[in-house]
């Protein structure tokens, strides 16, 4: 019963990861389901459904259509569908049904992409991974069939990698997007919040990527491979924006990624961090100039590795090494549920993050980009 | 790479075929894998001197968590062949097809073709093409090559008619394709002509033939293949002319 959890919720799942990236480029993305994982997607993860329109849908999976293997049905549904809406292309995500009798989705995708002569890809999913590997493939997915070779823009300029809402709602990025134009870069896609296909297809001419959440590492690896693009992780949060900028600027003119150590002050205050490993990584940076130094950092998500140091922790959530992991840290950041798992008495600063607690604290999540974190640890009372 | 998996009835001989056909291929100096996909897991016994590698399903079961390294499921056997097994759920319960597709998405993670660096990888497969589970080595990325096995007997022929048709099923898909038949005789009367209707039927060719032969018994009594236990019978020499012919086609997959 060890990872039996009593108060926390889960991440968002690699179905609504998917969902997610795709949301605003124009496609039609189908979870092969019965039900539920769309409407979990739309009640909780997606905040841009009543607002935006977008192809999202489920395929109703019956017992029998998977007992009997009846992917023709699905084939059908889709090919039906997709001349209807007439979507730029189709993307296939597996639930855990059809995970389990062994859907081969990427031979669906082949066929209806032959049958309409819409490009169709699968990207591989279970319903049982988190938003961060989902959307990642998805990504990936979008970008091998849509990015061009295109040359790279007169001026310098720079891509911002993995802004769905499942991690930045809309007020934190439009103050990223500002704050990226101001530092003498120019802004040439979003991948993927307030954009459209051209952000997919225009992705090769930037100089430098940005990538803001780990649901865009391994499309920062793709792009560097294809066309040399270097790229730096981080998020602009605090005094710490000053501090990415000058590494874009700088990565852009040598063209080599910039992998951010963490830093250790085991004279300062120290802090425990839980969460999505480059929102964490940078908040423990920004966190440093508020005589913070001392930061660990627990990633319940995948494709934390890379960004983080060998002192922090990641992996499986478990509310008993958890509350371990918290123990004896003079502050504490995470989403708000996560203050159920600490002591009473202990400085936390709540960042509202979507991918775990939905739409609970859609309204009351601040904006962190430059400025913006100090009024909030003044707020509360920790600086 | 060359990528084959063997179907056919439940008892036909497939594990036999198998086996000795990936002796055979190993000292004509190739490097093999044989996956055997079944819940006995016995696949590559024959290889293994009569022992039995611990299969996936029987790792995962016994550590409740994913193997982290090869040789946790892997075996050598004779000529060096890596040998492993998917194995299946406790009998009577869980999804077997399920345990070939977890056991391929843990070999893709494990690196299995990347590190061992295979010239042959042969599946043996249980039976029939039942559900997606077992089509899976015929999936995409794994076998290129269905080797049908069967007799003469009345069943063996209409599971071998069952394979045909699923592949052919999968056309539209970027499968496997059926490069012919083996005929492992029983002895059954007029059993050459009734495997030829039905290759005729289904325009496929019989690669070779397999006497029914005390060789391969006594061999795998003492748990070899005859390949390795008699390599100079007229029945291992069958195996050796059967590999060196299927070897051609990995020059046709380089050109594919």
């Amino acid at each position: 019963m060890n990872d039996c959890a009593a108060f926390l919720p889960t991440y968002a799942s690699d179905t609504s990861g998917v969902a997610s990236a795709l949301y605003e480029l124009g496609g039609m993305t189908v979870i092969h389901d019965a039900s539920g994982c769309n409407s979990t997607y739309s009640t909780f993860d997606e905040p841009r459904w009543y607002d935006q329109e977008s192809f999202v849908v489920i395929s109703a999976l019956t017992e029998s259509d998977a007992v009997l293997g009846n992917e023709q049905k699905l084939i059908d549904d889709c090919v039906q569908q997709a001349r209807l809406l007439s979507p730029a292309f189709l993307a296939l995500a597996n639930s855990p049904v059809a995970m389990l009798t062994g859907c081969d989705m990427p031979a669906i995708a082949g066929q209806i992409e032959a049958e309409l002569g819409i490009p169709c890809f699968a990207v591989a999913t279970n319903g049982i991974n988190s938003y961060v590997l989902g959307a990642s493939r998805a990504l990936v997915a979008v970008a091998s069939r849509f990015c061009r070779d295109t040359p790279r823009s007169p001026e310098k300029s720079l891509n911002l990698l993995g802004a769905t809402p499942l991690d930045l709602g809309s007020l934190e990025f439009s103050a990223i997007c500002s704050w990226a134009e101001s530092f003498g870069l120019r802004l040439n896609a979003c991948v993927a919040q307030n954009c459209d296909l051209s952000h997919i297809e225009r992705l090769g001419a930037a100089h430098v990527n940005l990538v803001l959440s780990s649901t865009a590492l391994a499309l920062a690896h793709a792009l560097q491979e294809r066309f040399g693009t270097p790229y730096v992780t981080g998020r602009p949060f605090g005094f710490f924006a000053d501090e990415l900028a000058s590494f874009l600027l700088l990565a852009a003119d040598t063209q080599k990624s910039i992998t951010l150590p963490r830093t250790e002050n085991p004279q300062s205050r120290s802090v425990a961090l839980i969460g999505e490993s480059v929102a964490m990584a940078s908040m423990a940076r920004a966190l440093a100039h508020y005589g913070f130094g001392q930061s660990r950092i627990f990633c319940p998500l995948e494709a934390w590795q890379e960004v983080l140091g060998p002192d922090d922790a990641g992996g499986e959530e478990n509310e008993d090494a958890l509350a371990e992991f918290l123990e004896g840290a003079d502050l504490i950041v995470g989403d708000p549920l996560y203050r159920l798992l600490v002591k009473e008495g202990t400085p936390f600063l709540p960042l509202p993050h979507t991918a775990f607690s939905g739409r609970c604290y859609l309204n009351a999540a601040p904006s962190l980009t430059g400025q913006g974190l100090e009024e909030v640890l003044a707020r509360e009372g920790l600086c | 790479m060359l990528k084959i998996a063997l179907y056919g009835k439940g008892g036909i001989g497939k594990s036999t075929m198998t086996a000795n056909l990936a002796a055979a291929m190993a000292t004509q100096g190739h490097r093999v894998i044989q996956i055997g996909c079944d819940p006995k897991a016995d696949s590559t016994m024959t290889l293994l001197g009569g022992q039995a590698v611990t299969s996936v399903m029987d790792y995962l079961r016994q550590h409740d968590e994913a193997p982290t390294d090869l040789s946790q499921i892997s075996a050598r056997g004779f000529g060096n062949v890596l040998c492993l097994e998917t194995g299946g759920p406790t009998p009577g319960l869980g999804c077997a097809g399920r345990g070939i597709i977890t056991t391929f998405q843990l070999l893709q993670e494990l690196r299995l073709f990347e590190e061992v660096k295979p010239d042959i990888v042969l599946y043996d497969v249980l039976g029939d093409v039942v559900c997606g589970g077992f089509a899976a080595p015929i999936r995409e990325g794994y076998a290129r090559h269905v080797l049908i096995v069967t007799s003469g007997e009345k069943m063996a022929l209409y599971a071998a008619r069952n394979i045909a048709s699923a592949v052919a099923n999968f056309a539209d898909r970027a499968y496997a394709s059926v490069h012919g038949i083996i005929l492992n005789k029983r002895n059954v009367p007029d059993e050459r002509q009734k495997v030829e209707a039905f290759a005729r039927e289904a325009k496929l060719a019989i690669l070779t033939e397999v006497p029914r032969s005390d060789d391969i018994s006594r061999c795998e009594d003492l748990g070899m293949t005859v390949v390795e236990g008699a390599p100079d019978s007229a029945c291992a020499r069958i195996f050796q002319d059967l590999a060196r012919d299927l070897w051609a086609l990995q020059h046709e997959d380089c050109h594919a």
